[in-house]
């Protein structure tokens, strides 16, 4: 039963994946992103994480997935534009990669399986996370933070210039 | 039945390699964006699994904090193509050639 | 979770959407329209069924029956999707939301809402987070520029104060100690001399943040700037008509009724009153009592929120985002570490 749900997930995850950098319509990308972070929080949850899944959905979907849309509307961008190929050669080369990479991960998997793992589970709830988080993590805490104050910095400054005048226009 | 780790890890790899090959393949900055962000759901997945698979919460805590990490590079990114928006007026990649205007 | 927990919650989940689309909503409606009608000295719809109550079935019909004009070169999918994306977060809100303690039957403690996450709080403003996305997609996929305008304006204000709102429940879940939503109802539960310890009273700055954020969120006058009939000639309502504009219409009433209850849980107290609805389980009429008091304590928050629409003007974006920096946030701040401060100083 378990079994059979983690399958449907993941094959839709894995399509949302696919349809994220497939699509010739940039907010379709945005949307199979939206599908995206929505199973995975869903696996999240499976996989005795509700707080990171909750988190995923929060930050994810909420927050990066609006700019993105906001982003592509306002700049109106519709079907299409940007679907001739890349220099010549470098789809085939990027296909390539791919697919090496993904065979090499396979043949990984496959021989070397991971099977159930420990007996004991820990779900990841606000409390058991906080615990370590502000104890043993405190650090990459500090750093973390200050490294979301120098995004919103420099969003602030980029996003705050004056747009260029080009001639002609 | 509980799921074996090894399938978590193998969406997870799948995940990244598409989000991989999207970053090379596509030419709309935002797509590329959008991405990166596929590539680093693959490797949440992947933390959360062994993270699991241990019964230890470190590998969600890495998680909490490389989600944090990934929205201040998106938000950062999409400031960024919004900047180059207002010199070009589009997002293709390949209209990116000068080192300056 | 076991098969029978499942049924169970897919029990609760049939009870409370049947409540929820077929009492609650219509008359939501029907007060709105009242209340409406009061304030601005008039009789509001008293022609259909008693009183008015046959009224919102038969707008429904109505709606339901109208036509539906769309755009030429609108997206298609996206437009037919829009809807529906706005109003599941609306209904997964009312998932977690705790309408009485429970109700022990067989030796299975039942809690009276479809699943007690522990991480209740967290996952309800992660759904409030998805609120934008029904107005964005309807506004950008109508190609229209007036719809496109609406979506990206109910699209910011929802960014904006989404901050100020998470921020105002973070005190609240100091205070209770726990992300579950039950147990920050437990946590209000004890009594201080004569008053009950309910969240009104130690988190009053908090209470006012969280509800003018919300109202922000869902886009409600006097902050409506999505659908602003004024100024973007419908917003991103524009161009739906029929039983979608229907769900867009739900999606707003669901986000009030939820708002209200999060209020009533978060500040008011849930289901506890003193002496009366006490913790404990209890017989089944205990049990009634406290949803009854819940419902009662949300209808007085619902009635002051449809009254506040119609007795303040719209404000325009300026204002709203100047709200949002210079009295929103220094409040939820301010509210987040006093709170802190202050229970520092009290342990």
């Amino acid at each position: 039963m378990e079994l059979v749900l983690f399958f449907l997930i993941a094959v839709l995850t894995a399509a949302a994946a696919v349809g994220a950098i497939a699509f010739r319509n940039p907010l379709y990308c945005a949307f199979s992103l939206l599908t995206l972070g929505a199973c995975s929080a869903l696996l999240f949850v499976h996989l005795q994480a509700p707080f990171l899944g909750v988190a995923q959905m929060l930050v994810s979907t909420g927050v990066v997935l609006v700019l993105l849309l906001s982003a592509i509307s306002v700049m109106n961008l519709r079907t299409g534009k940007y679907a001739e190929p890349l220099r010549r050669g470098t789809r085939s080369a990027a296909l390539l990669l791919g697919l090496v990479l993904l065979a090499h991960l396979a043949w990984r998997l496959v021989f070397y399986p991971v099977g159930i793992g420990a007996e004991q589970k820990i779900t990841g709830s606000a409390v058991a996370l906080g615990q370590i988080v502000f104890t043993r993590f405190a650090l990459p805490l500090e750093i973390t933070a200050l490294v979301l104050l120098a995004a919103v910095v420099a969003l602030l400054v980029l996003a705050g210039q004056e747009p260029v005048q080009v001639e002609g226009e | 039945m509980a799921v074996p780790i090894s399938y978590y890890l193998i969406l997870g790899a799948l995940l990244f390699v598409v989000g991989v090959v999207g970053v090379l393949l596509r030419r709309n900055m935002l797509v590329v964006l959008g991405a990166f962000e596929v590539a680093f759901t693959g490797v949440h997945l992947s933390w959360v699994a062994f993270a699991h698979y241990h019964g230890q919460l470190d590998g969600q805590v890495v998680v909490l904090f490389s989600l944090v990490v990934s929205v201040a590079q998106i938000g950062v990114g999409l400031a960024l193509v919004l900047a180059f928006y207002r010199h070009v007026r589009c997002v293709d990649i390949e209209a990116a050639d000068k080192l300056r205007w | 979770m076991d098969s029978v927990g499942l049924l169970i919650a897919c029990a609760k989940s049939a009870v409370l959407l049947g409540l929820v689309f077929g009492v609650a909503l219509p008359y939501v409606y029907l007060l709105d329209r009242r209340l409406g009608a009061f304030t601005q000295g008039r009789l509001g719809p008293n022609r259909v069924g008693p009183v008015g109550l046959g009224q919102p079935w038969a707008d429904m019909l109505k709606l339901l029956f109208k036509g539906d004009m769309n755009p030429q070169g609108r997206d298609r999918f996206l437009h037919a999707l829009a809807p529906l994306v706005a109003l599941l977060p609306a209904l997964m809100i009312l998932a977690a939301i705790p309408f009485g303690e429970g109700i022990v039957v067989g030796g299975r403690h039942i809690g009276l809402q479809i699943v007690d996450l522990d991480v209740g709080v967290l996952y309800i403003l992660s759904m409030v987070a998805l609120a934008g996305y029904g107005a964005l997609l309807a506004g950008w996929s109508a190609n229209d520029k007036y719809a496109l305008l609406g979506g990206l304006r109910a699209v910011g204000q929802r960014l904006g104060c989404g901050l100020a709102l998470g921020l105002a429940v973070v005190g609240v879940l100091a205070l209770s100690g726990s992300a579950r939503l039950s147990e920050v109802i437990l946590a209000q539960t004890s009594m201080v001399g004569p008053l009950p310890c309910w969240n009104v009273w130690r988190q009053p700055l908090g209470l006012l943040v969280f509800v003018v954020a919300w109202l922000v969120q869902i886009d409600r006058p006097p902050f409506g700037l999505g659908a602003a009939g004024s100024a973007v000639a419908g917003g991103f309502l524009t161009h739906y008509g029929g039983a979608r504009r229907l769900l867009f219409q739900w999606t707003e009433y669901v986000y009030l009724l939820a708002g209200s209850a999060l209020v009533v849980t978060f500040y008011g107290g849930g289901w506890h009153l003193p002496y009366l609805a006490t913790v404990g389980p209890g017989s089944l009429w205990q049990e009634l009592l406290k949803v009854a008091v819940f419902g009662l304590k949300t209808a007085c928050v619902l009635v002051a929120a449809l009254w506040v629409r119609w007795i303040l003007p719209r404000l325009h974006s300026g204002q709203v985002g100047r709200l949002n920096k210079r009295i929103l946030l220094p409040a939820a701040l301010l509210n987040a570490l006093g709170t802190a401060w202050i229970m520092a100083l009290v342990r």
